[in-house]
């Protein structure tokens, strides 16, 4: 292996542009994330498939706990987002920034030490998730061992990152890496900001806050992941990938600067339109919205900047799958980011949040744009990695054509079920009331449309596994040896940087330092003003000396709710719509989820809201309810939970969890501390014989189900008590 | 109506604060991007993805 090869350069004085340096790109890296990315693509498709297919057909739960719908959509989540497309965009990185940069990445032992360990979070997140090791909060759900390990790689990467960029061998920095830039530095303040954590045990702990303010900081950081992760990369991936297919330039270098200005500036503030018409301060509801639908403008200027520069290659796009799957994901990406400022209005938030029209929207998202552009992605690359031709161009178009219709079937389908679930929850007739009601016959109506959504998604995976094939033929056509290629530029230089040029735009070019601490303070004041006001809490949630936080009984039945993912189907926010007060009750307060760490509003009911849930039922009807849910409920597609009737409570924890909570400032006494394990103990019993009573079979104290019990019957207790107005 | 909305913020200020830093960011990068003989530097940048270095050992073998 020569010098060049093996990452370091050497150099050789020309008399017409200085010393030029000899050196070779890591493209080994680029290879082992591209194999990655189709790995882990695999795994997240067939989940998705699978958690479909459950809620088309409960029985696919199999009464397994580790196989349930809680636990296992969070790991198809993770593994779209964190590991097929988060492996997609690491690959794209490596290679177009080496390229764009003119230089090796910086140390190839730091690159190796992302790859392994960014590979070694994946699996243990697999291997977490479904044991119900989770925070329970939305795409961030991994456990607190797990956030400090993505914060050591992500800084790994970081450190790789930005010490590339200083040794770089071009003077300018293109846009592309702009956008990097912006993903890099976010994406480590919204993951350090979510996940502060406070351990009860290795794989148990609580968010330091509370109520309103965990939910703000949780979308504040579940929107600019989106925005971070799925948008900024995958744009600067654009920049550079579609003009290398296209042969052409982009359409607009100006364009793509003001994209990337408002787009990054933007994007920071929305969050909160994920919590319209809840106990959120309306201030920050109407920010969020307004700052949504002035998204808008930069999201449409990047895809027209994209679609634009196909200017003269159109004529391609009939027989090129990499053309096909940039103009298609580029215009998924035009339909969600219309999509998504539309549903940030309040009216249409009113009918579709919770609802599958938002699983539409995120899908057009994710299968459509990230989805097509890392499939454009890799079938540029590999040829080229591997120093051979695409086996077959003809499979690569069944591969977009079938990934097209499956994504179409898969939105279209659940665009319907949303909007006609939303309509039937608000129907309301000439007397005043629901027209439906009871909430399953709302549920049922759509199950047909959860068949549709399953096979949309499995046409989607059959694209997959084609790529699959096509990029395993292509790869064993290559050969055996894949020396890195040795290219030559001329070494930069102090004085060439220094002297960028004399206009303040050259000079934040050059100077990736201001321009990142630049990009931070873009993404920084949205932050400030966001979140800032909304932890000053007395503005908002007066404490009320009449509440009592949950007993240490109801606290771990709250936490086995947050095992099972019971938030991901279940809401616990009643907003202020006559058909919302018609069905659960009085709108929810802010004061009631004062003491939820972390808080349980959520983001979808395929079941009913649960915030006055408690009382409503006998603690019979929730013994028999959880163990089959259609012997109460008939029609439900809820799963079956038999393992909590086996599985016993963990009381020696419960006295640890008091004593965190109280370092965070809920008002357990000293008393209610010391003597939590023996108190949870009676109240289980409690609970337990007044089962007995009602037909229930002896001995069942000591089992989660009562604990779950405990917890299910304190919901909105506070409120149908007068304790709260 | 406006007055009535405005009077329902707690937080007004905040809400023009985000919306005047947001307008400055904007014309701000205006103003760079369409400054005089601008035009010939962006269309190099534009120009960066294209320009591959020479591959001195072509197929890498």
């Amino acid at each position: 292996m020569s010098a060049e090869q093996s990452g370091s350069s050497t150099a050789v004085e020309t008399p017409a542009s200085g010393v030029m340096e000899r050196f070779s790109y890591d493209d080994r890296i680029v290879r082992q994330f591209i194999l990655a990315t189709l790995v882990w693509g695999f795994v997240a498709l067939l989940l998705g498939v699978f958690i479909a297919s459950q809620l088309a057909d409960w029985r696919l739960n199999f009464g397994i706990s580790w196989l349930t719908f809680g636990r296992m959509r969070p790991l198809h989540t993770n593994a779209a987002v964190f590991a097929f497309a988060g492996n997609g965009i690491f690959a794209g990185i490596y290679y177009s920034m080496q390229r764009l940069l003119k230089t090796r990445m910086y140390s190839d032992l730091l690159s190796k030490i992302h790859f392994w360990g960014w590979q070694a979070i994946i699996v243990s997140a697999a291997i977490t998730l479904p044991l119900g090791f989770t925070i329970g909060k939305e795409y961030a759900e991994l456990e607190w061992p797990i956030s400090i390990a993505i914060t050591v790689i992500w800084v790994v990467f970081a450190v790789n990152f930005f010490q590339t960029i200083f040794k770089r061998r071009e003077r300018h920095i293109y846009v592309a890496i702009w956008f990097y830039i912006a993903t890099v530095i976010t994406v480590a303040l919204l993951h350090i900001i979510n996940t502060i954590q406070v351990p009860v045990s290795l794989w148990k702990s609580y968010p330091i806050y509370a109520g309103v303010q965990d939910a703000l900081v949780q979308w504040w950081y579940g929107h600019n992941a989106v925005a971070f992760v799925l948008t900024t990369p995958f744009l600067g991936l654009m920049y550079y990938f579609l003009p290398k297919a296209a042969e052409k330039p982009v359409y607009s270098y100006r364009l793509s600067i003001i994209h990337f200005w408002s787009l990054v500036f933007i994007y920071i503030w929305a969050g909160p339109h994920h919590l319209l018409y809840t106990a959120l301060p309306d201030w920050a509801q109407t920010l969020g919205m307004v700052f949504s639908i002035m998204l808008w403008a930069p999201s449409w200027g990047g895809m027209i900047n994209g679609l634009l520069t196909l200017r003269g290659a159109w004529h391609r796009v009939r027989t090129e799958p990499i053309l096909k799957f940039f103009v298609a994901g580029l215009t998924f990406y035009g339909m969600a980011t219309f999509e998504g400022p539309l549903l940030s209005i309040k009216s249409v938030s009113g009918i579709a949040h919770y609802t599958d029209w938002i699983i539409a929207h995120v899908h057009g998202g994710t299968l459509g744009w990230n989805g097509f552009i890392i499939f454009a992605m890799v079938y540029w690359m590999v040829p080229r990695l591997w120093k051979t031709e695409l086996y077959s161009v003809r499979l690569a178009n069944v591969h977009f054509w079938t990934g097209f219709l499956g994504t179409l079937v898969y939105i279209i389908s659940m665009w319907v079920a949303g909007i006609t679930q939303g309509l039937m929850w608000r129907a309301v007739d000439g007397t005043g009331r629901l027209v439906y009601p009871d909430f399953l016959e709302t549920v049922l109506k759509i199950v047909p449309l959860y068949y549709v959504r399953a096979i949309g998604g499995g046409l989607y995976l059959v694209g997959f596994v084609i790529m699959l094939y096509n990029i395993y033929k292509t790869v064993r056509s290559a050969p055996a040896d894949l020396k890195d290629d040795v290219v030559s530029a001329p070494r930069l230089t102090r004085n060439t940087i220094e002297n960028l040029g004399k206009t303040p735009h050259r000079m934040l070019e050059g100077l990736p330092v201001v321009f990142s601490v630049l990009t931070l303070v873009a993404v920084g004041v949205g932050t400030m003003i966001e979140i800032v006001p909304t932890f000053l809490a007395a503005d908002y949630v007066e404490a009320n000396p009449l509440l009592k936080p949950y007993t240490g009984l109801q606290l771990h039945g709250r936490d086995l709710y947050v095992r099972e993912g019971c938030y991901l189907c279940h809401s616990q926010m009643i907003r202020p719509i006559p058909s919302e007060t018609l069905r659960y009750g009085e709108y929810s307060r802010a004061q009631e989820s004062m003491y939820d760490r972390p808080f349980q509003w959520g983001s979808k009911r395929t079941g009913p809201d649960l915030a006055r849930v408690g009382g409503k039922y006998p603690d019979l009807w929730h013994y028999r309810h959880m163990m089959d849910p259609r012997e109460v409920s008939p029609g439900s597609i809820m799963p079956a939970y038999p393992w909590m009737y086996r599985d016993k409570t963990d009381f020696a924890i419960i006295q640890k969890k008091l004593k965190v909570m109280k370092s965070l400032g809920v008002p357990y006494t000293e008393v209610e501390v010391r003597f939590a394990e023996q108190q949870a103990r009676e109240e289980a019993k409690l609970i337990a014989d007044q089962l007995v009573a009602q037909g229930a079979p002896k001995g069942t104290e000591e089992k989660e189900i009562i604990a779950l019990i405990a917890y299910l019957q304190r919901m909105g207790q506070d409120f149908k008590k007068g304790l709260i107005q | 109506m406006i007055q009535r909305v405005l009077a329902s913020y707690h937080l007004q200020g905040l809400t023009c604060v985000g919306l005047l830093l947001f307008l400055t960011v904007f014309v701000a990068a205006l103003g760079w991007v369409f400054r005089r003989g601008s035009g010939t530097f962006y269309g190099k940048l534009q120009e960066l993805p294209l320009r591959d270095l020479e591959t001195l050992n072509p197929g890498g073998r």
